[in-house]
């Protein structure tokens, strides 16, 4: 069923460095978690996929609701930890007519800590620098079946290898506007004889407050205006030690979307529209990608 | 010639001297008049300049460690102004050092701290 293993995989990396503080929607910031704090984050992942340049006239959908915890372990070290639940499934067309497949279940677990090495903080702004690494844990299914047998890896809920990744994210916040950058790389490692490719990731976001225009007395809400970019290039995956050639690829996404700040939670939407999408062979093309989710501030008892 | 020269320095000496104990005794008056204004028991709130902190979602953990602080019956950002409040019991004991460790806890940057006298509901 190598139909199955062309779909462009990056979705594995949508949650891999992902959670955070206030800031960028898609994508990680250096903003702190004070120390004894915790940001706990559910999201909701909806992806489309269905450009596909094949007779097979793949039709590719991702929901996924990873939740994330982010634990201030001190002032600077941030802890990080990221649980998806995700259900993937691809119809297609082939000899026998169109069939779908489908998996549901855990994903893999992602762990990674952030270390503040560089801060300015001054009365109207604040800028940081962080680099980030951390472990992709094999907790999730990667050889589960259904009547038409085991399913390719690609949608498999966890990837069965042990991958590493590490970054480096930049914000610059103001009280009316902030920019955020991170960059990274996930390294990934063979398992079962198949190998997902590298991946390289480079993400901007731009946040504009447009309401209060004012600020008023205590601490009023937010109300962001977001445009984000996301550049992910991934290399080929490796069957039995052959390269796959049509997997991997470029996409560079551009994003819109909306973010609503309180002291104690954020509410937040954002649709990722895909401006370049250069699979590798006839890999599947992305349609779009909504994300959804709510961050919450708690206190830690410790 | 040399006598001379010294009786006509005199009343410039006189003058510095009175000069000096004008600025001593508005020194001391000064010191006196703050004292009055502000007695050390009276100064329980603590305006604490706050760098760094630019969003609501930042100044959740500010509140937070501040209102640890021995003695703090409560705590309040003004995120316009870039300042914390700090409302404290009467007689409580807190340095500045404390309050600064707790705003670098929360990840940010203490600036000025000032200590004025204030009541549990004035920042409400």
């Amino acid at each position: 069923m190598k139909v199955g293993v062309l779909i462009v995989p990056a979705i594995l990396l949508s949650w891999s460095a992902r959670p955070a503080h206030a800031g960028p929607i898609t994508f990680l910031t250096a903003l702190p978690v004070a120390s004894s704090q915790a940001v706990v984050r559910g999201q909701y992942f909806l992806i489309r996929a269905t450009d596909d340049p094949t007779p097979a006239e793949r039709d590719l959908t991702v929901h996924a609701v990873p939740v994330a915890i982010a634990v201030g372990a001190t002032p600077r070290l941030a802890l990080f930890g990221i649980v998806p639940i995700v259900t993937k499934s691809i119809a297609l067309t082939t000899p026998i007519g169109r069939i779908t497949r489908e998996t549901t279940g855990l994903g893999d677990i992602v762990t990674f800590a952030r270390y503040t090495v560089y801060a300015v903080d001054m009365e109207e702004s604040t800028f940081r620098i962080a680099p980030f690494g951390g472990i992709k844990m094999p907790t999730g299914d990667s050889g589960g079946s259904d009547a038409l047998g085991v399913v390719p890896r690609p949608l498999q809920p966890g990837s069965g290898s042990w991958d590493g990744l590490g970054g480096l994210a930049v914000p610059y916040q103001t009280k009316q506007w902030e920019l955020d950058a991170d960059t990274g790389i996930k390294k990934n490692t063979e398992a079962d004889d198949f190998r997902f490719g590298d991946e390289f990731f480079a993400d901007l976001s731009f946040q504009y407050r447009v309401w209060p225009r004012q600020l008023g007395a205590g601490v009023p809400a937010f109300l962001f205006a977001v445009v984000e970019t996301n550049v992910i290039s991934q290399g080929r995956n490796e069957l039995a030690g052959a390269s796959d050639p049509d997997s991997g690829g470029t996409r560079g996404d551009v994003d819109l979307g909306l973010q609503y700040v309180t002291t104690s939670f954020i509410v937040e939407g954002i649709v990722q529209i895909p401006a370049v999408d250069e699979p590798n062979g006839a890999g599947l093309r992305n349609d779009y990608r909504f994300t959804a989710g709510v961050r919450w501030n708690m206190a830690l008892p410790f | 010639m040399q006598t001379n020269a010294h009786r006509g320095r005199q009343p410039l000496h006189r003058l510095v001297i009175g000069v000096v104990v004008v600025m001593a005794l508005g020194q001391v008056a000064s010191t006196f008049s703050a004292a009055a204004q502000a007695p050390a028991g009276d100064r329980n709130q603590a305006v604490v300049t706050v760098r760094g902190m630019q969003c609501p979602f930042c100044a959740y953990g500010i509140k937070k460690h501040l209102a640890k602080l021995t003695g703090a019956t409560r705590a309040d950002v003004e995120l316009a102004k870039n300042q914390a409040i700090v409302t404290f019991t009467p007689g409580a004991k807190v340095t500045d050092a404390q309050i600064q460790q707790a705003v670098r806890n929360a990840g940010f940057t203490a600036g000025a701290i000032e200590w004025r006298a204030g009541t549990p509901d004035e920042a409400r």
